[in-house]
């Protein structure tokens, strides 16, 4: 089973509303979960300033809602390099998905690998995972389960989901939680 | 930041100097200028643009101001974002300075005079606010026992077991978890997406157009006009998105056709930010946003030499909206799209005119949206090209498509010169005969220009603003508004056509397009006429107005004279006549006796040429080109034409 995480950030005023997704072999949801929208104040967000996506993402969002999981993932992906520094602190295997090839350094391609994508016409379409640094063993891990994935499922389908999933939550969502 | 007054410019260059010695033994090489104000100042910074309420009152007491003392470091000046920064001075009053605070080299009067290299910087503490912890809500999938996961078979819905929720348990009520779980299911196969997005508002044939633009993700929609390109393409669109398989939309079409797509988009593509008038720096700036794109341009845009690095190549889906305006590859159009498309999964191309007639442009229709079929129809038997292209293009015609469409009558009235009219017709003519006759090369071009100036004396005479075609027009008109119907009036000029026509047909709330009016304006004067019950008249050019709009609010068409192809003026009678037409459409059409109108009419009947299927797909270049010298000399002839 696979967990996909993903944050929807709104600009105006500053959100971060995030979920997880946990589907089988076939892409069929097994659990869910969502936190309410988390506001930074604009105290916070002249102090954090660019630290602040990936603090709020990764230590408010993504720990807690991996941690609070019932079912086990075998695979936690997300869409975003930044996140995958919170892998130090979660015990399974995190990897970015994504359908285009970062254009970073050749020093970084020993974190990506790519997973072929069958088409009906055309040439052949990949996407591409990439593990944390210091994590490479991620992606034999991934490439392998992500391969039984994508015969029945685009592996970056399940993010539209949440995203849509969140956006009906959302307005039932504002408002909770509690500050510490 | 300024310097103070006019204080020892002497003691500065000295000290400009000094700095050139003793850079090497500085602890911190650079300090911003802003230090000249240290001694007799109070400086503090602000994200926010501060009032003088603000700069009044005691700025301590404000958490989001960074109070800097007057002997700090200032180290926060090195920021590289613009900051509002207050000077409070003794004299002069306050001033609050708008600056991007570069760093630069202090100067040695100040660090002689503060000596702030020796001093350790001095800060106050702000309060940090904790982050409140949200609350996570959630739901587990059951299975039935024993069932292995993802083996179940059983797509439908489970309603999952309810999960712990911080705090409020009642947050998500369990109605809304069955929905939910809907939109997380994993997505059905296209059909089942369509019937459950649609139901009832696709035909069969627009469910089957989707699969295969889905399916073959090269596909060329040849579908005659009128039955719904436009909406098979954004129903793909719009799947592909729910999908995830694309971010990234390209829509190039003609310029007249940009406010159909931006209503069509509107309607039926939600999903995706969609950019119907648009500029390149607001593709710039919309490249940094998450949500899915859809852009339409028009070709012009991508006709010049060098568009292609402009609009780049990193596109999802690419659609040419009548794709043989790229039928030229020797045209910088063809060559820049080609780039534009390179790295397209999905390549649609959409033509109502049918391919299948011109082999010729095949090949290079082919070699963008399919270059890997490798096409090379010249010289092919045409039965060889249509097996091979077959997979990749459909064809469905109106009359298959739509069997329910209401019927199309046809209405011509002959009219009579006025007196000025004849006139003017027999001078221009006479004297045109004359200048044939005088033993100079008679050329095509000539003799065209001759044709056109009859054909505008028909419409009117020379300065004049009333004919026989105006007064038989106005009382069509006012019998259609009578019974509370619509019309739209077509016309190949602007001047004698247009117009002239505007002022006489404002009064019955005349909706009107032709070349100059903008974009913006085209789809005004659509969707007032479309929607507004009091406008009642749709007046364009048939150059403007003849292809890619949608006018079933009317269900009469004047043309108030005609092309040379006849087939754009059928083509320009079908914005009425189409899907969504529920009424029967009356098309009449306006002639002048015993003139070249009525001379052209009988040429074309004689060569053959008032059969849809023989002209459609004609350029009209390539249509003018049917016709010899000798049958425009006739024209301007007396007597019957020679069969």
């Amino acid at each position: 089973m696979f967990a996909f995480f993903h944050v929807v950030i709104e600009p105006k005023p500053l959100k971060f509303l995030a979920g997880i997704l946990v589907v089988d072999d076939s892409g069929d949801p097994r659990e869910f979960r969502c936190t309410s929208p988390v506001q930074p104040s604009a105290v916070q967000q002249i102090l954090w300033g660019q630290r602040l996506q990936r603090y709020v993402s990764t230590e408010l969002l993504l720990l807690p809602l991996v941690q609070s999981l019932e079912l086990p993932a075998d695979l936690v992906l997300v869409q975003r390099e930044d996140l995958l520094a919170a892998r130090d602190q979660i015990n399974q295997p995190l990897l970015m998905v994504s359908h285009e090839e970062s254009n970073d350094s050749e020093a970084a391609a020993q974190h990506r690998t790519a997973i072929p994508i069958p088409s009906v016409e055309g040439p052949e379409r990949s996407v591409f995972l990439q593990s944390a640094r210091g994590y490479e063993e991620d992606l034999a891990i991934g490439h392998e389960v992500i391969h039984r994935f994508v015969q029945a499922c685009y592996p970056l389908e399940p993010f539209q989901r949440i995203e849509q999933a969140l956006k009906m939550l959302k307005p039932r969502l504002e408002g909770a939680g509690r500050t510490q | 930041m300024t310097r103070p007054g006019q204080k020892n410019r002497l003691l500065s260059a000295v000290c400009d100097l000094l700095w050139l010695l003793l850079k090497p033994w500085l602890r911190t090489p650079v300090l911003p200028r802003v230090f000249w104000y240290r001694s007799r100042c109070k400086i503090w910074e602000t994200e926010r643009d501060p009032s003088q309420a603000d700069i009044d009152k005691d700025q301590s007491q404000d958490p989001a101001t960074r109070i800097w003392p007057e002997r700090s470091n200032c180290d926060f000046l090195g920021s590289p974002r613009p900051r509002f920064v207050v000077v409070k001075t003794k004299w002069p009053p306050p001033e609050v300075k708008r600056v991007r605070l570069v760093v630069l080299r202090p100067t040695i009067h100040a660090i002689l005079a503060e000596q702030i290299l020796l001093r350790s910087p001095s800060i106050d503490a702000i309060p940090v606010e904790p982050f409140p912890v949200p609350a996570i809500v959630g739901r587990k999938r059951s299975l039935p026992r024993g069932a292995v996961p993802g083996k179940t078979g059983d797509k439908s819905v489970s309603r999952g077991e309810p999960l712990a929720v911080c705090g409020e348990p009642s947050l998500i009520p369990s109605e809304l978890w069955t929905r939910l779980w809907e939109i997380l299911s994993s997505p059905p196969r296209v059909e089942e997406l369509i019937a459950r997005k649609y139901p009832d508002r696709l035909r069969a044939y627009q469910v089957e157009g989707v699969q295969r633009l889905i399916e073959k993700e090269r596909f060329i929609l040849a579908d005659e006009m009128g039955v719904g390109k436009t909406v098979q393409v954004c129903v793909a669109l719009s799947l592909l998105i729910r999908l995830a398989r694309i971010k990234t939309a390209l829509i190039i079409c003609p310029k007249t056709v940009l406010s159909v797509w931006h209503e069509h988009l509107k309607a039926w593509l939600r999903e995706a930010e969609t950019h119907p008038y648009s500029h390149v720096h607001q593709l710039r700036l919309a490249q940094r946003e998450g949500r899915p794109q859809v852009w339409v341009v028009p070709y012009s845009r991508l006709a010049k030499r060098g568009a292609a690095l402009t609009w780049g190549s990193n596109w999802d889906v690419v659609v040419l909206d009548e794709v043989h305006e790229i039928r030229n590859p020797d045209t910088n159009k063809h060559r820049e799209i080609k780039v534009v498309i390179a790295h397209a999964r999905y390549r649609w191309g959409l033509s109502g005119t049918p391919l299948q007639n011109r082999i010729e442009e095949l090949t290079a229709i082919f070699s963008v949206i399919k270059p890997e079929l490798k096409l090379q129809a010249d010289g092919k038997p045409l039965h060889q090209v249509r097996e091979i292209i077959r997979p990749y293009l459909r064809r469905v015609r109106r009359k298959d498509a739509v069997p329910d469409l209401p019927p199309k009558q046809r209405q011509e009235f002959w009219l009579e010169m006025d007196e000025a009219q004849a006139r003017a017709y027999h001078a221009v003519r006479n004297g045109a005969r004359t200048g044939l006759g005088g033993g100079r090369p008679v050329t095509f071009t000539h003799i065209w220009q001759v044709l056109t100036e009859l054909k505008k004396i028909c419409n009117f005479a020379p300065d004049s603003s009333d004919s026989p075609k105006l007064r038989k027009l106005l009382e069509i008109i006012e019998k259609v508004v009578a019974r509370g119907e619509k019309v739209v009036v077509f016309s190949q000029f602007r001047a004698v056509g247009v117009t002239a026509l505007t002022h006489h047909l404002n009064p019955f709330g005349a909706a009107v397009i032709h070349g100059e009016r903008t974009d913006e304006e085209r789809h005004q004067a659509v969707r007032r006429f479309q929607h507004d019950p009091d406008c009642k008249i749709f007046l364009c050019t048939v150059q403007t107005g003849g292809h890619g709009l949608t006018l079933t609010a009317a269900n009469h068409v004047v043309h108030f004279d005609h092309w040379w192809n006849p087939a754009v003026s059928w083509q320009a009678e079908d914005r009425v006549c189409r899907i969504g037409q529920t009424r029967p459409v009356t098309v009449y059409d306006l002639w002048m006796k015993d003139t070249v109108e009525e001379r052209i009419r009988k040429l074309l009947e004689v060569k053959g040429l008032l059969h849809y299927e023989v002209i459609e797909c004609l350029s009209d270049s390539e249509f003018k080109k049917l016709f010899t010298l000798d049958d425009l000399l006739s024209l301007l002839e007396d007597g019957p034409l020679a069969g």
